[in-house]
C-alpha cells in the first residue's frame, strides 16, 4: 500500500481486546484490524464504529500441531488427541485470547475438553504457544494455521481442525467514526479488502474473505 | 465470583509461592551478597551486574530465559527431567519465576548492608578466635540485619507482583498455578472487572497487612 503511492502507515500492534480499550477511551486510531468479532461489536454499540464500516478482511483455521522433534503422529481427527502419549498439550487461555476460545469450541464440539482439561497448558497467546512448541516443551499444541507457518523447522502441522466445530475464525476492519483521516483511511480499508490483497495474504496462510 | 479456583486459590497460591520464593532468593541472595561485598575476585563487577539484569528485562524475557534453562531441553531442565522432576507448568515453576524476580532486590540490600559493617569488627572477631563462620553468624549478619530484613521484605513484594515470568514459566491454569497476579490479569481481559477489582482490593490489604507487620516487628534502630 506504501508502495502504492498510499500514505505512511502506522502500525500499532497489541491484543484485539487492548486495541478496543483504546479506542474507547480516546481518538487513538483510524482503522481498526481485530481478530475476533466481538471486539469489533462492542465498538459498533460504542459508537467508535459505524455498523455499515465494517468489513470482512480475512479467515484463519485452526490446527494441531507438535514439535518437530517428537516422532510423527497420526491424527485422524481432533478426538485422536485422547491418545496417551500426549501429556501436555498447549492451547491458548480461553478466558483471555480468541486462539483458545476456539480450541475449548472445538474441543467441547468432540466432546473431549473435560476429559483433556488435566493435561492442558493454557498459554496467553499465539507467540507463547509458538515458544512452548520451538522449545519442545509440551507435546502438541492447538493454534491458528498463520502461527504455525513460521515455526517450519521447529514444527509440524498435525490435523487442520473441521471449521464445523467452531465459530468462524474471522478478521474484521473497519475505519474508526473519530478518524482524522477519513478518505485515507477507506483507501487502506478498501486496498486491503480488494483482491490484490489475496496473495500476500494467503502466502502467510490465511484464507481470503470467502 | 468466589469461586474457590477463582479466588481463594489464587490468594492461598500467591502467599505460598511468595513466602517460598522469598527464602530461596533471601538464602541466595545473602550469599551473593556477601560474596559480592567481602569477596575479592576477577569479575566481582561483572556478577553484580548479571544478577541485576532481572531488573532491567522486560519479565517475559526472563521467563524465555528460564523456560531455556528448565525446560526439558534446558540445562538444569533435562537431568531434572530425568529425574522425574517436573518443574514446568507447575506451582515450583512459579516460585523459581518469583525467585528470580527477586533475586536483585536481596542482593543489592544484602551487599549493601554487609559493606556497612565495619570490618575491623570482623577482623576482631578473627582475632578473638572466631571461625569464618562464627564472626559470619555472629558478627556480620547481626549489624547487617535491617538491611537484610529489608531486603526480604522488598522480595516478598516483588514476589506478590511477580507477572509476566510466572506466566510464561508455570502459565495461568486455574486451580493450579493462578496466582493473584494472574489472575487478575485474566480477570480484566475477560471483562470481569468486578472480579478483577475485588481481587485487586484482597491483594493490596494482604500484602498491606503483611508488610506493615514486618516493618513493625523486623530490626529497627531505635528498639
Amino acid at each position: 500500500f506504501e508502495a502504492r503511492g498510499g500514505c505512511a502507515i502506522l502500525l500499532n500492534t497489541a491484543s484485539s481486546g487492548t486495541l478496543r480499550r483504546q479506542i474507547e477511551a480516546g481518538p487513538s486510531a483510524d482503522v481498526y484490524l481485530s481478530a475476533n468479532e466481538r471486539h469489533m461489536q462492542a465498538l459498533v454499540e460504542g459508537g467508535h464504529i459505524r455498523p455499515d464500516a465494517v468489513r470482512l478482511f480475512a479467515c484463519n483455521r485452526l490446527v494441531v500441531a507438535q514439535p518437530a522433534g517428537e516422532t510423527p503422529l497420526a491424527l485422524d481427527s481432533l478426538a485422536d488427541l485422547m491418545t496417551e502419549s500426549l501429556e501436555r498439550i498447549a492451547i491458548g487461555s480461553p478466558r483471555t485470547a480468541p486462539v483458545g476460545e476456539y480450541a475449548e469450541e472445538a474441543l467441547r464440539a468432540v466432546g473431549i475438553w473435560d476429559a483433556l482439561e488435566p493435561r492442558l497448558i493454557l498459554a496467553e497467546n499465539a507467540p507463547q504457544i509458538a515458544a512452548y512448541l520451538r522449545r519442545d516443551e509440551v507435546d502438541a499444541a492447538i493454534l491458528f494455521a498463520t502461527d504455525v507457518m513460521p515455526l517450519s523447522d521447529s514444527a509440524r502441522t498435525l490435523l487442520e481442525i473441521d471449521p464445523r466445530l467452531h465459530s468462524p475464525i474471522r478478521y474484521t476492519i473497519a475505519v474508526v467514526s473519530e478518524s482524522e483521516r477519513p478518505e485515507a483511511a477507506a483507501n487502506l480499508v478498501d486496498f486491503l479488502c480488494s483482491p490484490e490483497a489475496l496473495p500476500t495474504l494467503r502466502s502467510h496462510g490465511f484464507l481470503g474473505p470467502e | 465470583m468466589f469461586a474457590h479456583e477463582h479466588f481463594t486459590f489464587p490468594l492461598l497460591l500467591s502467599l505460598q509461592v511468595s513466602a517460598l520464593a522469598t527464602m530461596l532468593a533471601g538464602l541466595v541472595g545473602l550469599a551473593l551478597g556477601y560474596l559480592l561485598a567481602r569477596g575479592r575476585f576477577v569479575g566481582r563487577e561483572v556478577l553484580d551486574v548479571l544478577v541485576t539484569l532481572p531488573l532491567v528485562l522486560p519479565p517475559v524475557v526472563t521467563g524465555y530465559l528460564l523456560l531455556m534453562l528448565l525446560g526439558r531441553h534446558g540445562w538444569l531442565g533435562g537431568p531434572l527431567a530425568h529425574l522425574g522432576i517436573e518443574i514446568l507448568f507447575t506451582w515450583k515453576a512459579a516460585v523459581i519465576a518469583s525467585a528470580a524476580a527477586a533475586l536483585p532486590f536481596m542482593v543489592k540490600t544484602s551487599r549493601a548492608a554487609i559493606e556497612q559493617v565495619d570490618p575491623e569488627l570482623e577482623a576482631t572477631a578473627h582475632l578473638l578466635g572466631f571461625s569464618r563462620w562464627g564472626t559470619l553468624w555472629h558478627v556480620t549478619l547481626p549489624l547487617a540485619r535491617q538491611g537484610i530484613f529489608a531486603g526480604l521484605v522488598l522480595c516478598f513484594a516483588r514476589a506478590m507482583g511477580e507477572f509476566g515470568a510466572t506466566l510464561m514459566l508455570a502459565g495461568n491454569t486455574p486451580g493450579r498455578t493462578n496466582t493473584v497476579a494472574l489472575e487478575i490479569y485474566a480477570a480484566t481481559e475477560a471483562g470481569e472487572s468486578r472480579r478483577a477489582a475485588v481481587l485487586v482490593v484482597f491483594l493490596v490489604v494482604l500484602s498491606f497487612a503483611i508488610l506493615y507487620t514486618a516493618n513493625r516487628l523486623g530490626p529497627r534502630s531505635d528498639h
